[in-house]
């Protein structure tokens, strides 16, 4: 008998497959209300102000990103800032902040030669020399000491000066959207937990009577890995997609979509998870015991939900592999 | 006739320090409506439930709505929106708050003063910034006046065809923490003094902003008056600390008591002794204004010629802000008021339009300390009242007569604005 034909693995890869499919729906509900919250947006917003709130020079940098009309013209709403400020667009946008800053027009060095004929380049150099060494204008002088080496002396100097200092501070900025990826995702840890304790609760998602469904349904839990195994590839690609920003007519849709894949599994397995199911729909509590099974097993699925929808995949793609080998 | 609202904010709470609403609120209170309010449906489920808490709530919910906005530019549109078509010049005072011992704000003082210089390029013809001053700001006063320098000497571009000055006054507020005669705001003085650069002031009895640290405002409301080669005379011997039970409860004792100690560095009297200095000893006086004329509460004392009912926190006790204004007014012809906020009581109209018949009249201010006065009514209403009013008042001083309208937003704000930087 093969590992994966002993009852306690398709047990196992039964839950984690309806853990991952309530995930996903999960990630898309979530997403509904990052959207309607503006909150990928706001999230970006808070950190690029406390990432670029220069102290030394008394200026956050992020302030004045936002206020500039490049950015200010992608927000839909004074309170729902954009969370879509491409890479180029902040670099180019800061390189003008800075270098038109008041605080540094206001000041000069004497005796100081800028040799650049483009006024941002000239504005930027000055406010480089004249501002205090905060980190901001730190990270911005290394860009330019390094633009300025890689573009030597040649006929397009100034341009490639300000295209190889965009491409730095872009780097910057991509490092950053990547670290402020994580923190999101970790910040929405507990959120999707609630989130997914609510949905189960709804839907019947109870992982103790699931536990109990799959240890004595040998077909169920056939069908359940069959469903699986026949849509794949549109599972992974809906789990990538539950956790990515949309807009709300494409995230509604998909939370439909699910909705419905998940009732038609659950008629065709048999499993006690649906609306009409759920505590809301039947009188399911008649004792106490009834109450903390119910919570309990909604907490669990709550928790599992919490790790993300790709998390699941990713472990039933290594358990495959296992399968294969 | 140009006219003009010489007392406005355009500032946000980003601009704030990050516990400036625990200076009005209790801690847990605080925290819960910033939290609640960075989001549009937070705020306005906030503000829906102020407006269910009657009169009283709806005004602090347009405060809120206003002050949570992103950006100056956004209350300054709010704010050019409530003239209609009338030709209104705006002064906005930008406002030093890192040294309120409520933190530091998310913006930077530098970078609230960036801020409205781009809402200065967009409106160059209708906004008069004035610069927030503070002698901690920097670190000594030569430092502080080539600061200022810098900034009111380095014009702003609007386009390529044309730049503007960026400041046009000095705005201070000294109840934050500081004396006006500050040794280290002397060399600034003088400068302002020097060039005629106007000086605004708040002067409102236990309204405003705040310094909120204890042991700060005990070692320094004694402070040593450079002109007077003495220690200012304060706390006054009848301040006592309050002690009520249900502000304790609530957690807000402590601020209440911050708020009476900060009042001495607010006291129109305080003062004197710099406006002397300047026009006796430097022969070139100070151009300053006392925003909000006292209060509204002391100009109607003061109007109906009634007593206080109890000691103010001051050097002088029994004498209401408004009296030491007149005082100081009748004996500096350097010395302004403004109406600021105050306006806002109809029952002070009698009274201002009784001061501007007084030798003393032609400078007397208008302005509205929007977006504060969100909590009293609207500035459409606030601005439209008390014109109408005015528009119905002739006024005569020194062989002219003109109406209070025009006196008070016009003739009055031009002259006080009149400097090396405006109007020369």
């Amino acid at each position: 008998m093969g590992l994966f034909e002993l009852p306690l693995v398709s047990m196992a890869v039964s839950i984690i497959i309806i853990w991952a499919l309530i995930a996903i729906l999960t990630g898309f509900v979530h997403e509904a209300i990052a959207q309607w919250l503006a909150e990928r947006g706001r999230f970006m917003r808070k950190w690029l102000m406390s990432q670029m709130n220069d102290k030394v020079n008394g200026i956050n940098w992020a302030s004045l990103i936002y206020l500039h009309g490049s950015v200010d013209l992608l927000t839909r709403d004074i309170k729902k800032p954009t969370g879509n400020i491409s890479g180029k667009l902040f670099a180019q946008t800061l390189i003008e902040v800075v270098g038109k800053s008041h605080a540094a027009q206001m000041q000069s060095i004497e005796g100081a030669r800028i040799d650049y004929s483009s006024e941002i380049l000239k504005n930027l150099k000055h406010a480089l020399m004249v501002l205090k060494p905060s980190d901001v204008i730190t990270m911005i002088q290394q860009g330019l000491a390094i633009a300025e080496t890689k573009a030597g002396t040649g006929l397009q100097r100034e341009q490639v000066v300000y295209d190889e200092l965009v491409k730095h501070i872009e780097i910057w900025f991509s490092e950053f959207e990547w670290r402020m990826s994580d923190w999101y995702k970790r910040k929405t840890k507990v959120r999707l937990f609630m989130l997914g304790t609510v949905i189960a609760l709804a839907l019947n998602v109870n992982s103790i009577e699931l536990f109990h469904y799959v240890k004595h349904n040998a077909e169920g839990r056939e069908r359940i890995i069959e469903y699986y195994e026949k849509n794949i590839s549109q599972l992974e690609a809906l789990a990538v997609k539950s956790e990515s920003p949309q807009s709300f007519d494409i995230l509604k849709k998909e939370i439909d979509e699910q909705k419905t894949r998940i009732e038609d599994l659950s008629k065709s397995a048999d499993m006690p998870v649906g609306f009409d199911k759920s505590v809301f729909s039947s009188s399911k509590i008649t004792s106490i015991r009834d109450f903390i099974v119910l919570i309990f097993g909604a907490s669990l699925t709550g928790f599992a939900v919490s790790f993300g929808a790709p998390f699941w995949f990713d472990l039933l793609r290594k358990i495959y592999t296992l399968k294969k080998v | 006739m140009s006219h003009y609202n010489v007392h406005t904010h355009i500032f946000t709470m980003q601009n704030a320090p990050k516990d400036f609403l625990h200076l009005y609120l209790p801690g847990f209170a605080a925290n819960l409506v910033d939290n609640v309010t960075s989001t549009q449906a937070g705020s306005n489920l906030v503000q829906g439930l102020l407006r269910l808490a009657g009169n009283g709530g709806r005004k602090y919910a347009s405060f809120l709505s206003v002050g949570k906005s992103a950006h100056p530019k956004y209350v300054f549109n709010e704010l050019l929106s409530a003239y209609d078509n009338d030709d209104v010049k705006i002064v906005a005072l930008t406002l030093y708050m890192e040294r309120l011992g409520a933190g530091s704000s998310e913006s930077g003082y530098e970078g609230q003063l960036e801020q409205v210089l781009e809402v200065l390029r967009m409106h160059d013809t209708k906004l008069l910034p004035f610069l927030g001053v503070d002698p901690r700001w920097k670190g000594n006063g030569v430092e502080l006046c080539a600061t200022v320098q810098n900034y009111f000497n380095t014009p702003v571009k609007v386009n390529e065809m044309k730049s503007v000055n960026p400041f046009y006054g000095l705005k201070l507020y000294p109840s934050t923490g500081f004396y006006f005669f500050d040794e280290r705001l002397k060399e600034t003085l003088t400068w302002a003094a020097a060039h005629g650069v106007p000086l605004l002031t708040h002067c409102s009895y236990l309204g405003g902003i705040y310094n909120n640290d204890r042991d700060y405002l005990l070692s320094h409301v004694n402070a040593f008056n450079v002109y007077t080669g003495k220690n200012h005379p304060a706390p006054a011997a009848h301040h006592k600390l309050e002690k009520k039970i249900f502000r304790r409860i609530i957690g807000v004792q402590k601020s209440k008591n911050n708020l009476y100690y900060s009042s001495y560095f607010l006291e129109p009297e305080s003062y004197r002794s710099v406006l002397t200095y300047f026009r006796d000893v430097v022969k070139t006086p100070l151009k300053l204004c006392f925003a909000h004329f006292g209060s509204d509460e002391h100009m109607v004392l003061q109007g109906g010629n009634e007593n206080l009912k109890e000691n103010l926190f001051g050097v002088l006790p029994r004498e209401n802000w408004a009296k030491q204004i007149q005082n100081l007014m009748l004996e500096f012809d350097t010395v302004y008021t403004d109406i600021s906020y105050s306006l806002t009581n109809n029952k002070t109209h009698d009274f201002i339009f009784n001061e501007l018949n007084k030798s003393y009249g032609n400078r007397i201010l208008f302005g509205t300390d929007y977006y504060m006065t969100e909590r009293e009514g609207k500035e459409r209403d606030t601005y439209n009242a008390f014109k109408a009013k005015a528009l119905q008042k002739q006024i005569t001083l020194n062989g002219v007569t003109q109406n209070a309208w025009d006196m008070i937003a016009g003739t009055n704000v031009q002259a006080f604005l009149k400097s090396n930087y405006f109007g020369s």
